[in-house]
């Protein structure tokens, strides 16, 4: 008999409860890579868990590039992954085979991961059933687990909940629904609203259910603290300061135009594919003689020029700081930005700085509302949609300010920059 | 070093008007060449011309490959040996460099430089997806950056390391645009005030719109002879006694420095080690100031002004027309216009002029000796032209 050990859940921003963002450039491959990334995690959280993934269970319709893109992203070696349909039975289907897996003697885990791109606000866009389909899933799986343990930072309050049915909007706030989590007594699990969520497990040492909330702190509080939020045909709360853009973002966000990009600058699918590794992993080299790191690596040291005693090295996703930023307003982003331009408005750009490695690098700036120009500040990469180009989109990394800074804080590393360490002046 | 070994004289110039313009860009490139032709003072034929050059980043898609072979067609030479050079917005400085080489080692005894660029016509996504070619793809563009968001992300290390408000940013504004009120050829012939300035809509922060150059089109032409036969063709050349080059890491990102172009810094160094004055005795400067940051990075990389020293020159005056040594007076790229093949060209059409007393309202009085400066993209390559009477 397996159990649920862990549970990560990956809130896109345009469906947090009190931050009002677009999201514009999230989608099931980004949520996934996001929610796989948090898993591990939380997997790291549990002794009995093994660190090893077995088996990938996953419940959305991506395409089979899109899933072998997914272990790019996540780093990993290619696993077996079975595809269950985009809905409530694929999700519960998922969960239950999981369950029932006998496993193996690898002892290695089975991930399940799912991703939904309805508005979680119900707002129209997509079939009811699948709004909550994850949810009801994995609300089903640790239904038949032990009590919960829930984790996080700042431990939410313990409450046990257990999804309704995706219910429609038209229904009475009193059913069970998407948002109306009840407690059944005596069991349940903590899950929740989410667009991307994923439960791993382990067939020996499992010892409760963990929800993740250490990066989704707010979404998951959202939720533990029974606040509602406004779906379409439910009384508003009266705290209106708690919801008031997921809805329009996310119909702004459905339609977002795939844009034709034909000519000009141009990133082939050959190049861009060969440069995922530094893209979406920041795998560089590290130089043996100056410690310089070159990014992306070419077998040469960029700052002194060794070709020998290069190291395959990763720079950390959090950690860097930014030099200098600026607001692209209307009019002064390349083309292939113009949808985000005319969907969102204004978007930062920045050049980032890992002070303790030494590159530099360029990256736009997500998850801000409004955008600011965020010199000093410190940021953590996701991956994220970057634009279209020839009917696929091209993804990479791009940077979510963790702590703010103030305009003239990098200039404390003094003038001396590039892709090596900073050289101690004198 | 003995005068003579080092120069090329430029015997004749000419430019089309910069602006948005109704004629095709093979009308602006007839009309510069023939202009230049016919300025000569003694007069010459196509057929004197050994070899041209031709810079166009063919904007737009106008002629990607191969229009120097358009510069033969509307010589009525077809036959001329061309070549086709691009470095970006200094295009025309390098086609300027090459026809020098060419010259100081008796390859041709007389060149053409000829730039030209259309950009007004084309549509604004077009437009948009051009103006961002020549920066670094891989990263800045996929980052959402073109030329504006670049100099934007300079401009804020600038101003936050000196400790300045975006006053100094507008007080370069002010200035070329008060010179290219004086310039029939210019693009934007309006005095901008300070309020202006800080009142017009946002870019890329910390750039306004007017810390931003106009689209342009036009054409600008050289002629060019060795020293030994400039004589034949005019009693007073201006002489091109200087050339450097340099050039630098193409993204930002991979760039030692934020607040200087290194680029410029050794195109000077190179350009001043053969010139038979220093930097002291330059009288006027036509700088690549695209974004008015790039006027300030390049007052001080040039040497022209001690590190530290180009805002408050700037901000007293000093380089205003009538000040210590006047910057852009031609209005620069950011009232003249920059129709980028043409921009570089187009600086050597202007101190051909204020070296021979023929610049009329705008002309630097007495000016013997100046510098010509162009910047490809945000400082990937880089070219300074020492010019004297
Ligand atoms: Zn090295």
């Amino acid at each position: 008999m397996s159990v649920v050990v862990a549970a990560a859940v990956a809130v896109p921003v345009w469906a947090r409860g009190n931050v009002i963002v677009e999201g514009p450039d999230e989608d099931a491959f980004t949520l996934l890579v996001r929610a796989g990334d948090l898993l591990r995690r939380v997997q790291r959280l549990e002794p009995g868990a093994r660190a090893e993934v077995r088996t990938i269970r996953i419940v959305s319709s991506l395409s089979g590039e899109e899933r072998a893109a997914l272990f790019e992203a996540w780093g990993l070696p290619p696993v077996d992954i079975l595809s269950y349909p985009e809905n409530a039975e694929g999700a519960v289907k998922a969960l239950s085979d999981a369950l029932d897996d006998p496993g193996d003697s690898t002892g290695g885990a089975t991930w399940v991961l799912g991703a939904q791109l309805a508005s979680p606000l119900g707002a129209g866009v997509e079939d009811p059933p699948r709004r909550s389909a994850i949810a009801v899933a994995l609300a089903f799986g640790a239904a038949r687990a032990r009590p919960p343990t829930v984790a996080a930072e700042d431990t939410p309050p313990q409450r046990t909940w257990v999804t309704g049915d995706g219910a429609s909007p038209s229904g009475s706030p009193n059913t069970p629904s998407l948002m109306g989590f009840r407690a059944p007594p005596g069991s349940g699990t903590a899950v929740l609203l989410t667009l991307a969520e994923a439960a791993t497990r382990t067939p020996e040492g499992a010892s409760a259910t963990w929800v993740h909330a250490t990066a989704e702190r707010t979404a998951l509080r959202t939720f533990l603290e029974g606040r509602g939020v406004p779906i379409a045909g439910y009384p508003v709360p009266e705290d209106r300061t708690f919801f008031q853009v997921p809805d329009d973002a996310w119909r702004a966000r459905a339609g977002a135009p795939m844009a034709s990009v034909s000519q000009g600058a141009y990133l082939s699918r050959e190049s861009y594919t060969a440069s995922i590794p530094a893209r979406w992993r920041l795998e560089g080299e590290r130089c043996a003689s100056c410690h310089g790191f070159s990014l992306p690596p070419v077998g040469r040291c960029h700052l002194c020029g060794a070709r020998d005693g290069l190291r395959r090295s990763r720079l950390p996703r959090v950690g860097a700081k930014v030099e200098s930023a600026t607001l692209i307003h209307k009019g002064a982003q390349p083309t292939e930005f113009d949808w985000h331009q005319e969907v969102y408005g204004s978007y930062a750009v920045g050049l980032v700085r890992w002070p303790e490695e030494g590159p530099t690098l360029t990256f736009q700036f997500t998850d801000q509302q409004p955008p600011g120009a965020p010199s000093g500040g410190e940021v953590e990469l996701v991956l994220r949609r970057l634009y279209p180009q020839e009917g696929a989109w091209r993804y990479g990394l791009k940077a979510v300010l963790v702590a703010p800074g103030s305009a003239d804080a990098p200039s404390a590393n003094g003038p001396s920059r590039g892709k090596g360490p900073r050289r101690t002046s004198g | 070093m003995p005068s003579g070994t080092h120069r090329v004289a430029v015997v004749g110039v000419g430019q089309t008007a910069f602006g948005a313009l109704p004629h095709p860009p093979r009308a602006l490139l007839r009309q510069s060449i023939h202009e230049a032709l016919a300025s000569v003072d003694k007069g010459i034929s196509p057929q004197d011309i050994g070899e041209g050059y031709l810079a166009t980043l063919g904007f737009g898609g106008w002629q990607i490959g191969n229009p120097a072979s358009l510069l033969g067609e509307e010589l009525g030479l077809p036959g001329l040996p061309v070549s086709h050079v691009e470095n970006a917005c200094a295009s025309g400085s390098t086609g300027l460099r090459q026809a020098y080489h060419t010259l100081l080692a008796g390859a041709a005894d007389v060149a053409l430089v000829a730039g030209v660029e259309k950009m007004s016509d084309t549509p604004s996504a077009r437009r948009r997806y051009w103006l961002g070619v020549s920066g670094e793809t891989e990263w800045e563009r996929l980052a959402g950056l073109t030329f504006a968001g670049v100099y934007a992300l300079l401009a804020e290390r600038y101003l936050a390391e000196r400790k300045l408000t975006t006053d100094v940013l507008g007080a370069v504004a002010v200035k070329n645009h008060a010179h290219g009120a004086l310039n029939p050829h210019a693009h934007l012939r309006k005095p901008v005030t300070m309020e202006q300035h800080h009142a017009a809509a946002s870019v890329a922060d910390p750039l306004r719109l007017y810390d931003c150059c106009p689209v342009s089109d036009g054409a600008a032409a050289v002629v060019l002879a060795r020293e030994e036969v400039a004589r034949r063709f005019t009693d007073t050349p201006v002489w091109v006694v200087g050339s450097g080059g340099g050039s630098d890491f193409l993204a930002l990102q991979d760039r030692e420095s934020l607040t200087r172009l290194p680029a410029t810094r050794r195109a000077s160094d190179e350009a001043f080690r053969h010139a038979p004055f220093g930097r002291e005795k330059v009288q006027l400067a036509e700088l690549h100031d695209c974004f008015t940051i790039a006027e300030l990075l390049a007052l001080e990389d040039t040497g022209l002004f001690p590190e530290g020293e180009g805002p408050r020159a700037t901000t007293e005056g000093r380089t205003r027309l009538g000040g210590a040594l006047p910057v852009n007076v031609s209005g620069g790229l950011k009232s003249k216009g920059h129709p980028l093949g043409a921009t570089g060209v187009g600086q050597v059409c202007e101190v051909f002029h204020q070296l021979r007393g023929e610049a009329g309202e705008r002309q630097v009085k007495g000016a013997e000796r100046a510098l010509t400066h162009n910047v490809g993209g945000s400082g990937a390559t880089a070219m300074v032209h020492l010019f004297s009477t």
